[in-house]
């Protein structure tokens, strides 16, 4: 019973990752090869037609191939996701780990603009940057960014404050580390796991945000392929051609679920207290 | 009968024999000892007796209470039989009790999970155990919760849970492990009481020698998974039959380094002057907070170079905090710390860096006080950083190799990482990197408390060495006095903040002045006295 659990949930973390690692080969094909390239091109005597062996996804109204309109948006939500995570890394751990060494005025300065910031509907403010700034993926990578600093600063902040009381972080100080070096040299490695834990969630919440974002218009511009368009466009042509709506709505649905479950994964690896 | 009879008991997690034919009984009325160094399988053996094992773990063997065979019975029957016959105390109260529940509620519940009674006659026979244990109702009420309990307090409630429906057996896990001696001794005691009264039989799993020959009858060694000797607690503790029994009783007393006389130091290396450090108080309302905590309280103290000092106190008197102040990690809110006559800060300028590569730290927990991430190399090197320049590639691994040979490491062990080292390798690495400087004074901050007996000799041999070879001096902070008895030539004893009494250990240990010292000494459990308390043959 036990041992037949066990093997499922380990099957359920490699599909995770084969999925996600899937995802992640199809837009490195559309970057790295244009293998999808033809795809693309227009071809009006070949439109809405249904799933076949020509096109394993069907086409849409212009007659481009949805598996490869699928592949090109795979590269848009997974660019713009990891921008944006890639902001809050950048930003946010920075911020976090300094906050958590210096302590005083400062620490509370930053715990108290995290709370702000989380205080806010982030999907909501997302569009209103967005809109603000001009639809496009920079612009989308920027109001998506914005919203993963706190995650990761209060996650850094939180986790480099429980280090700091270990007995290796005073033996350093007694060593005369400074607080910045100790913060690079001491904190940061043991933070690491936690980090690409998050970060991995936080790529899953990304990827449904930027569809959500493009969806209403805000995200990739045509002719550039993304999901949340694919979806908006195929609105109205749900009952003669549902492959347009089904195809990026599974490939999204899969790709989130896929990431989250791989982060939960990889929190259970990280923490041992996670592990049975 | 025997009330619990053990025979051919093994437990196995996965591949791994963790516990190998344990057979032992246990009559009426009578306490077992089951004693071992860590990982022996002494809890294991408890857990295994009270069907508390995990998941993981099988149990093969016979465990029979009052004739049942407990190991084949279900969990229902089980659960009669926990609680109601056999009552269990394990050594961390700060977990053993529900801290949303109040003391009275939690033993009234044990109550009334057994018997059929009314809700007020469960609390009145809740309050008639916790009285029994000695927390009166009148002065402590069954509404408080346990997180308003000392340490000593919780634990009386889970004995009182334990013993609520007086249990034929009551088996404790290192019931006053996690306590201080004083609290020790009177948990022990109340023990012996309820015992006695009740008629009551005791599994008594303890690493500690001297507080099994005082508790138990019979005793059982373990060693690696299996019992290597058992019989009378006098014959096996005063004359061992097994070479493993031999090795625990030496190693139990540690072996002294020898006084070394000294004349007073013309400058004295590190001089606290009436360090004072509080702590803001907690809160008490959404603004008002209790008053100021003075963790240490006007503390002076010098240490002079190659002098071995010892500082002894119970948990809360402020010891650790002294140390981080001695140490700058914190700065003190009045008084000040000089090392070689210079004000210790705690920004590490360069003059500052002089200063702190005379003064280095072994912390408590070898597993803690590496960190996982570092290869020993880049550990035991980290307070290089205080010599005044860089050192190039080959001095460095030249000094990180002398220091791991100094204390007994081959110097191959440094490409390795922590996780790969015992708990008693480990603490020699860190003694390593507090060498590395070449130091002339290292605080020992309980730094062989963690360790086995074995070690722990080991440990103690190894810096009676170096602070011959290299007339280090040491402050030896410790809530063991046999320890610090062993290895210092003056002792302080710090009680609530305060130096309460200082001299020579000698004079401190064997004929301490002050009360609280005395009461100290008292306390401390033992092993020769426990044993002349015995008649022989017992």
């Amino acid at each position: 019973m036990i041992a037949t659990a066990r093997r499922w949930r380990l099957d359920a973390g490699l599909a995770a990752a084969a999925t996600a690692g899937l995802v992640v080969v199809l837009a490195a094909l559309v970057s790295l090869t244009g293998a999808f390239d033809a795809g693309l091109a227009l071809n009006i005597d070949a439109r809405l037609a249904a799933p076949s062996a020509a096109h394993w996804f069907g086409t849409d109204p212009l007659g481009r191939d949805v598996l490869a309109m699928i592949a090109a948006g795979a590269r848009v939500s997974l660019g713009v996701s990891l921008g944006a995570v890639a902001i809050g890394l950048g930003i946010g751990v920075p911020l976090g780990l300094v906050a958590a060494v210096v302590g005083g005025v400062g620490d509370e300065a930053v715990a108290r603009l995290n709370d702000l910031v989380f205080a806010m509907p982030s999907l909501l403010l997302a569009v209103l940057l967005a809109a603000t700034m001009g639809p496009g993926p920079a612009n989308a990578v920027i109001a998506l960014g914005v919203f993963n600093v706190p995650v990761f600063a209060r996650l850094s902040r939180a986790g480099a404050r429980t280090l700091l009381a270990r007995d290796f972080v005073l033996a350093a100080r007694v060593a005369g580390k400074g607080r910045l070096r100790i913060a690079l040299e001491h904190l940061l490695p043991n933070l690491t796991g936690l980090l690409i834990v998050q970060a991995t969630i936080q790529l899953a919440l990304g990827i449904a945000a930027e569809a959500g974002l493009s969806y209403v218009g805000l995200g990739a511009q045509p002719p550039a392929p993304s999901w949340g368009r694919m979806l908006n466009d195929a609105q109205t042509l749900t009952a003669i051609a549902p492959w347009l709506a089904w195809c990026p709505g599974i490939a999204l649905s899969v790709t989130v679920l896929a990431l989250s479950v791989l982060g939960e994964r990889l929190r259970e690896v990280f923490d041992p207290r996670a592990r049975r | 009968m025997a009330l619990l009879n053990v025979s051919g008991l093994g437990v196995t997690i996965g591949a791994e024999a963790l516990l190998r034919d344990v057979s032992f009984e246990i009559a009426a009325g009578e306490v077992l000892g089951l004693a071992g160094e860590s990982g022996s399988g002494k809890s294991l053996t408890a857990l295994a007796v009270s069907r508390l094992l995990p998941a993981t773990a099988t149990a093969t063997g016979a465990v029979r209470f009052e004739g049942q065979e407990l190991l084949a019975m279900p969990e229902s029957a089980l659960c009669a039989i926990r609680g109601r016959g056999i009552g269990l105390v394990f050594q961390e109260p700060a977990t053993a009790l529900n801290p949303l529940l109040t003391i009275g509620a939690q033993v009234a519940e044990t109550v009334r999970i057994h018997l059929p009674v009314s809700r007020a006659e469960a609390q009145e026979r809740a309050a008639r155990a916790l009285g029994r244990v000695g927390l009166d109702p009148a002065r402590i009420p069954l509404d408080r919760y346990p997180h308003q309990l000392s340490g000593g307090q919780r634990q009386r409630v889970a004995l009182a849970l334990a013993v609520a429906l007086t249990p034929k057996l009551l088996i404790a896990d290192e019931p006053t492990t996690a306590l201080d001696v004083t609290t020790q001794a009177q948990i022990l005691a109340l023990l012996r009481e309820l015992a006695a009264a009740d008629g009551m039989a005791i599994l008594l799993v303890s690493h500690d020698l001297a507080v099994v020959a005082e508790m138990a009858d019979r005793l059982a060694i373990l060693h690696r998974g299996a019992i290597v000797e058992a019989g009378r607690t006098g014959s096996v503790l005063r004359s061992p039959r097994h070479p493993y029994t031999a090795a625990l009783v030496r190693d139990y007393t540690p072996v002294a380094l020898g006084v070394r006389a000294r004349g007073p130091a013309a400058s004295p290396l590190l001089e606290a002057l009436g360090i004072v450090r509080e702590y803001p108080g907690s809160r008490t309302g959404f603004l008002s907070r209790a008053p100021a905590q003075r963790a240490v309280d006007g503390v002076s103290l010098t240490i002079g170079p190659g002098e071995r000092v010892g500082l002894v106190g119970e948990s809360g008197s402020g010891k650790s905090t002294l140390v981080r102040t001695l140490l700058a990690l914190e700065a003190p809110d009045r008084g000040s710390v000089r090392v070689a006559g210079e004000t210790l800060a705690a920004r590490p300028t360069l003059p500052q860096r002089r200063l702190r590569r005379l003064l280095q730290v072994v912390f408590q927990d070898p597993y803690g006080s590496l960190n996982p991430r570092h290869r020993i190399e880049r550990i035991v090197a980290e307070p290089l950083h205080l010599l005044d320049g860089p050192l190039s590639r080959p001095e460095r691994a030249a000094r990180v190799a002398a220091a791991l040979v100094a204390v007994g490491l081959e110097p191959g062990t440094a490409r390795r990482f922590p996780h790969e080292f015992s708990g008693g390798q480990r603490q020699r690495i860190a003694i390593a990197r507090a060498l590395v400087v070449e130091p002339r004074l290292v605080i020992l901050d309980e730094a062989v408390s963690a360790l086995d007996a074995s070690l722990r000799t080991q440990i103690l041999e190894l810096l009676g060495r170096l602070s011959e070879a290299r007339g280090l001096a040491y402050l030896f902070v410790s809530h063991d006095l046999g320890v610090v008895r062993a290895v210092t030539d003056r002792t302080l004893v710090m009680q609530a903040g305060r130096i309460v009494e200082e001299g020579t250990t000698e004079q401190v240990l064997l004929a301490p002045r002050h009360p609280y010292t005395q009461a100290l000494v008292a306390a401390t459990p033992n092993l020769e006295r426990a044993l002349a308390g015995r008649a022989s043959g017992a």
